[in-house]
């Protein structure tokens, strides 16, 4: 930041919203600055602030989304693709630092959700440690799980520990994770979610477990076929992905096996379900 | 149809019915007779998402696709909007707000889906879970990875799929396209000298978002919750519903996100890229806003036998200034013309109406939809990154760039999950 820019002045440079032209159709849009001038005229100035530059423009996020500060929306989206770039890792880490710093402050929930958000596209493993601190905040926990899933199996350890001791909503959005990164050492909290009394609880647990390609869940999967409706239709969704995921880890019989008893557990008014297994059998030899 | 732990299928339930005789209305459409399609021929139906372009879409069931069909169920997260749909349709289509209730009906053999995209691909495969065909408005998908789940549905259930886009049955039908289609799925062009340059009609800059909205309270007959789904929930902003959606990344990807499918449907087809996705994808554009989707000038995509793809939006910035190179026959050796006469010519996409009764693969089919719908959704990661990206046509990865495939596969809300 130039010494005599001040931040405001900086994400002043950020165009105006269109004015719509003669019928107003197209008012309100952004039509937005080449990548070049951005980068002259915003981002490298804030990023030359350093991470507390970033901070302060943080600070100037409103609660509301209603358009009046979208400059500062904009142009905080736009450092976080930036400092994506190759060669721009210390930029990175500041803006990582500013908003993870941020997200450890009391600030309204809608300004930490949209932190949590622009970290869904810049944080890396340095903002795990604040992310996870948000898994037991209702308002922001499942943005923050999101999060932490796009990160990737850097995140596995602290979803895991939250999945241990989650209840409610929240234990849903974590035994969902654990199936997003196929978290093979969350298998134990699985099973028992798989048995758990809500059935969005159990059927989202099938799934992690199959795509997992836990070869000990079959009964589990196939205790849900005996359920009724959309339950149903899950369970044997999480038999048909176990059992392809266990031909593609190498444990055909499993599969097999999978496949005959799903086919058993089948009635003859569902015969594309057999046949999905006739398939299934005829792939794994 | 479940009745008590019974699950009724539409040929026994028919019987039943016409067993029952005065107990029970049947139309006469539905028990067939003289001049009437005989009730084996008759699909029960369903529309899930019942604004914008649904209605046609199940309409086109019957006019486009010669499906008879009774509709049963009208489904939509806004109630106003199923309500207004079974007006049309008669007593005996129910209405729902929650798609997994149809999902659930066995009389129901053939949905038809207009809900905006970020649900497309979830409804679509969750009905072919439940043994029933597909008929979805475009996009196929609103990411990478939807597309792939998508295919993996259609394969494992063996079910019928048609995204609601039909360029490539017009293109099938010229000789000429399909002289084109069989010189590049032949393999023999090594490499491709190819380049399609296309310029307009994306609709970039009217489905581009408006920052100046501020958020509203719920309307009552909308599940706002179920309406986001497998997105974030976000504070209610009227044009997050309704066909403005197309302005938020949430929901699917302005203009190119949407009207590119029916732009390169048939172009992927002509060019026999409907099976394969670009390796390189390189996008003009400004930075992008976090949640609306905005302006872009063109991106060029490059594919793994060198054909080139490139789409300038005539909205913004300078032209890539490139001009189509058509390919030709005349760039084969004559030993290489002797291969391409003998191997087999392209078949004729199946209509939709046609693949349900004969269980073979609609011209749409997911593969084919998901394909094309990888050109909108990798331009768009382009864009999103401003970064050229590079992409793994079998692993469907960005390569290289963690950054970047959190946007091929981003994590879906729970309990919403591919």
């Amino acid at each position: 930041m130039a010494k005599t820019d001040t931040l405001a002045d900086i994400v002043g440079r950020v165009p105006e919203l269109d004015e719509g032209g003669e019928k107003g159709k197209e008012k309100g849009k952004l039509t937005g600055p080449p990548w070049a001038d951005a980068i002259r005229d915003v981002y490298d100035p804030v990023l030359a602030g350093g991470k507390g530059a970033v901070l302060a423009l943080i600070d100037m996020l409103k609660p509301i989304d209603d358009g009046a500060d979208y400059k500062v929306r904009y142009a905080l989206h736009g450092l976080s693709v930036y400092t994506c770039r190759k060669g721009k890792e210390k930029q990175r880490a500041d803006v990582i630092d500013a908003c993870t710093a941020a997200l450890a402050q009391d600030r309204p929930a809608p300004v930490k959700e949209c932190l949590v958000w622009e970290l869904e596209t810049v944080g890396d493993k340095r903002a795990i440690p604040a992310l996870a601190a948000l898994l037991n905040d209702p308002a922001v926990g499942p943005d923050a799980v999101r999060t932490l899933v796009a990160i990737g199996h850097a995140a596995v350890e602290p979803l895991r520990a939250a999945l241990a001791k989650a209840k409610g909503e929240m234990r849903l959005h974590l035994v969902q994770a654990s199936g997003q990164l196929k978290d093979a050492a969350a298998v134990a909290h699985l099973k028992k979610a798989a048995e758990a009394e809500d059935a969005d609880l159990r059927i989202t647990a099938r799934w992690a477990l199959a795509t997992i390609g836990d070869a000990g869940s079959a009964d589990l999967c196939l205790k849900g076929v005996e359920a009724r409706d959309w339950e149903r239709v899950k369970a044997v969704k999480a038999c048909l992905v176990l059992a392809e995921t266990l031909a593609r880890a190498g444990n055909k019989r499993a599969a097999a096996d999978l496949y005959d008893r799903l086919k058993k557990a089948c009635s003859t008014d569902d015969p594309y379900i057999r046949e999905a297994c006739d398939r299934g059998l005829k792939a794994v030899g | 149809m479940a009745i008590g732990n019974r699950k009724v299928t539409r040929r026994a339930f028919l019987a039943s019915s016409a067993a029952a005789g005065g107990l029970l209305v049947v139309p006469r459409h539905v028990l067939g007779g003289e001049g009437q399609v005989a009730p084996s021929e008759t699909f029960g139906s369903a529309l899930v998402g019942c604004g914008g372009r649904g209605p046609g879409t199940h309409g086109d069931l019957k006019e486009k696709h010669g499906l008879a069909t009774h509709c049963l169920a009208a489904c939509d997260v806004d109630l106003n909007r199923a309500k207004g749909f079974q007006k049309r349709m008669g007593p005996s289509c129910e209405v729902y707000q929650d798609f997994r209730r149809v999902v659930e009906r066995n009389d129901i053999e053939v949905v038809a889906i207009g809900t905006p995209p970020h649900w497309h691909a979830l409804i679509s495969i969750a009905c072919m879970e439940a043994g029933k065909d597909v008929v979805c408005e475009k996009p196929a998908t609103r990411f990478v990875a939807e597309g792939r789940a998508l295919a993996d549905a259609e394969k494992r259930y063996g079910r019928i799929y048609q995204v609601g886009t039909y360029g490539r049955f017009g293109m099938s039908q010229n000789e000429s396209n399909r002289t084109m289609r069989k010189l590049m799925k032949s393999g023999l062009l090594k490499p491709c000298k190819g380049r399609y340059v296309s310029r307009g009609g994306l609709k970039v800059k009217q489905w581009s978002g408006r920052l100046d909205v501020a958020p509203q309270p719920v309307p009552e007959h909308l599940d706002w919750d179920l309406y986001c789904g497998p997105s974030p929930v976000k504070p209610f902003h009227p044009p997050r519903h309704g066909g403005t959606h197309r302005w938020y990344w949430d929901y699917e990807g302005g203009g190119l996100g949407d009207m590119g499918h029916h732009k390169f449907d048939p172009i992927t087809w002509l060019f026999g890229k409907d099976d394969t996705a670009p390796v390189k994808i390189e996008a003009h554009a400004p930075p992008p806003h976090p949640e609306v989707s905005g302006m872009w000038g063109w991106f060029k995509l490059t594919y793994g036998d060198g054909f080139e793809m490139v789409v300038e939006s005539g909205e913004w910035g300078e032209s890539a200034g490139l001009t189509s190179v058509r390919p030709s026959t005349d760039d084969l050796s004559e030993g290489d013309k002797k291969k391409l006469d003998a191997m087999p010519d392209p078949k004729p996409c199946v209509g939709f109406g046609e693949a349900v009764k004969t269980r073979q693969k609609a011209g749409g089919h997911a593969e084919a939809a998901h394909r094309t719908a990888c050109i909108m959704h990798l331009a768009n990661v382009a864009i999103r990154t401003g970064r050229t990206i590079h992409f793994d046509p079998v692993k469907e990865v960005v390569i290289g760039d963690e950054e970047a495939n959190r946007l091929v596969h981003p994590p879906m809300r729970a309990p919403w999950h591919l």
